[in-house]
């Protein structure tokens, strides 16, 4: 978990979507039908099928090199895709500058002019953003600490990253892309982001995209993750209805077998006699009440183990599918 | 709300500093009317200042002004659509868009570029060539102290080069450095597939085209800068980032 930030802290987004000023009705959001992706004879994406609703904040979650970057770069219409169509508010992309202009993707690995200061990109990205805000960006500066004459290409990659953050957020896009968002960026720098992005999205609601791989440190951030292997989806789904099916059981190994007879186990590990099960389908008093008999834990499942127990970030096939999934 | 058109905003992404932008060009001129003189200065340890109006028309066919820019502006076009075209894109702006802005952002350079050159070219008259007899501007090639054809000619050279330097640009980031060779064999191609034509043709040619002197390194470098902006806007719309 972030220092400095904790879940109780956090405004979450789930509760920020009723009485959203700056709301888009109208907005269908990002529909993609069979997109795959090939460079030369290496595929990278695979018939990609994803209806993501407007307003709502998403993780992209993935190994390195599943396709997480490539995918939102074909949505941005930043490279082409080599099959399939990609929707944005039901209309494609391509070329379609009233469709581009409402997104906002800095890549992580993002190429400026050599000359460039923060004061001069902040000069001239206004004029691309309808819903600008100056004051976002102030803010987003003064917090990360971010020079202003300094070329780019001399700043740090925590600096750069920061820098990143602070132009996708203060465009206040309806469709904002972050790519990686983090990286280099200390505990304090990325508790700003957290906190900040949460106060973006309930000032003026948003659709954003972060792929990121600090999944239990962001999970509070997410309303839906989209999980990617090998270039497929693999899961896309609502973060509470997943995380909410799923518990941890900790004690001694025949009392956790005691326990959870019957009910369907996503992961095992054992330490001596201390057995640790994820298990799917353990609600109610009752099931807590047995625990305390038996001097056994029930704990919610992280999403970041809850992930690594589908197998989706290894190359292992996911064992299962949980309610809640769209996909 | 802003409204500003969008072409605007990649022209404005592309001039983005008059120091860096508008007036590099203008001090490159201002150079090689340095060294003129500074050539000059040189010769007349020997011959005495200022140069005879017969040694001064020996600079007749300087062609400093014209040769010292497309270094800098290729350059400038290359780098204008690397890195200007990726911020381009992160910001929401099409291709169609970031061209017709850059392009414009190219035309403004190219025009402050070539009145420079005018004023240049007037002060070097109403000094009388830098009170030493050094020609940088009244040359043969910028139209002979014709203010028209030395605006045209630098302002020519200047959009031709701009937009050479954005189409190699865009191929590079679209294919690669090996695209790059392949696109400047296929125009060092051309331009000798074009002299040996004309060499060809001399006899028949040289009646029609001698007759317009120096015009001709200005409607050639037009032509070219012509080509050079329809393959670049052909080459930008299959680029990515």
């Amino acid at each position: 978990m972030t220092e400095g930030v904790t879940d109780a802290h956090r405004p979450h987004p789930r509760n920020h979507h009723l009485g959203r000023p700056g709301s888009t009705p109208s907005a269908d959001g990002i529909t993609i039908t069979g997109l795959s992706k090939s460079f030369g004879r290496t595929e990278v994406l695979h018939e990609i099928d994803l209806h993501l609703p407007p307003d709502r904040v998403y993780g992209l979650l993935g190994s390195n090199g599943v396709g997480k970057t490539t995918l939102m770069s074909i949505i941005c219409h930043h490279i082409f895709p080599s099959s399939g169509q990609v929707l944005i508010d039901g209309q494609p992309p391509a070329e379609n500058a009233g469709v581009l202009e409402r997104t906002c993707f800095i890549h992580e690995d993002q190429r400026w002019n050599d000359d460039f200061t923060l004061d001069i990109l902040l000069r001239v990205a206004p004029g691309f953003f309808a819903r600008w805000s100056s004051a976002t960006a102030e803010n987003l500066v003064g917090r990360f600490k971010l020079p202003r004459r300094t070329k780019l290409k001399k700043m740090s990659r925590g600096q750069r990253s920061a820098l990143a953050i602070t132009i996708s957020l203060a465009s206040r896009a309806p469709y904002t892309f972050l790519d990686e968002p983090y990286l280099g960026l200390d505990a304090g720098a990325r508790s700003i982001f957290y906190t900040e992005l949460l106060n973006e999205i309930s000032e003026v609601p948003r659709t954003v995209i972060m792929s990121t791989h600090l999944i239990d440190e962001a999970a509070s951030l997410m309303e839906d993750i989209i999980l990617m292997r090998n270039g497929r989806l693999a899961m896309h789904a609502d973060v509470d209805s997943i995380t909410s099916q799923v518990s941890i059981v900790r004690g001694l190994g025949d009392d956790v077998d005691r326990l959870i007879g019957g009910l369907e186990v996503l992961s095992r590990q054992s330490m001596g006699r201390i057995e640790s099960a994820m298990v799917r389908g353990l609600a109610g008093g009752e099931a807590h009440h047995r625990a305390d008999e038996l001097h056994v834990s029930i704990e919610p499942a992280g999403l970041q183990e809850l992930v690594a127990a589908l197998g989706v970030l290894d190359a292992t096939p996911a064992a299962t599918t949980l309610e809640g999934a769209h996909s | 709300m802003n409204r500003m058109p969008r072409p605007l905003r990649s022209f404005r992404l592309t001039v983005y500093s008059a120091t860096n932008v508008l007036l590099a060009p203008l001090a490159i001129l201002g150079v090689v009317v340095a060294v003129s003189v500074l050539i000059v200065l040189i010769i007349g340890i020997q011959s005495g200042l200022p140069l005879t109006p017969e040694a001064s028309m020996e600079m007749n066919y300087n062609m400093g002004a014209i040769l010292s820019i497309p270094g800098f502006l290729v350059a400038l076009g290359a780098l204008t659509v690397n890195r200007q075209f990726a911020t381009a894109l992160a910001f929401g702006s099409t291709r169609r868009d970031f061209w017709l802005g850059s392009s414009l952002g190219f035309l403004v350079v190219s025009l402050v570029t070539g009145i420079g050159s005018v004023l240049l070219l007037w002060l070097e008259k109403a000094t009388d060539y830098w009170f030493i007899g050094a020609r940088a501007l009244d040359v043969f090639f910028l139209g002979q102290g014709d203010p028209w054809q030395t605006f045209l000619t630098i302002t020519a050279v200047c959009l031709c080069s701009l937009f050479l330097g954005a189409g190699f640009g865009t191929v590079f980031r679209a294919w690669g450095h090996r695209a790059v060779l392949a696109a400047a064999i296929g125009l060092g191609l051309v331009l000798c597939g074009g002299i040996a034509l004309t060499v060809w043709q001399w006899d028949s040619w040289v009646p029609t085209l001698a007759p317009l002197g120096a015009w001709l390194v200005t409607i050639g470098t037009a032509a070219l800068g012509v080509i050079a902006a329809a393959g670049s806007f052909v080459v930008n719309r299959r680029s990515t980032i």
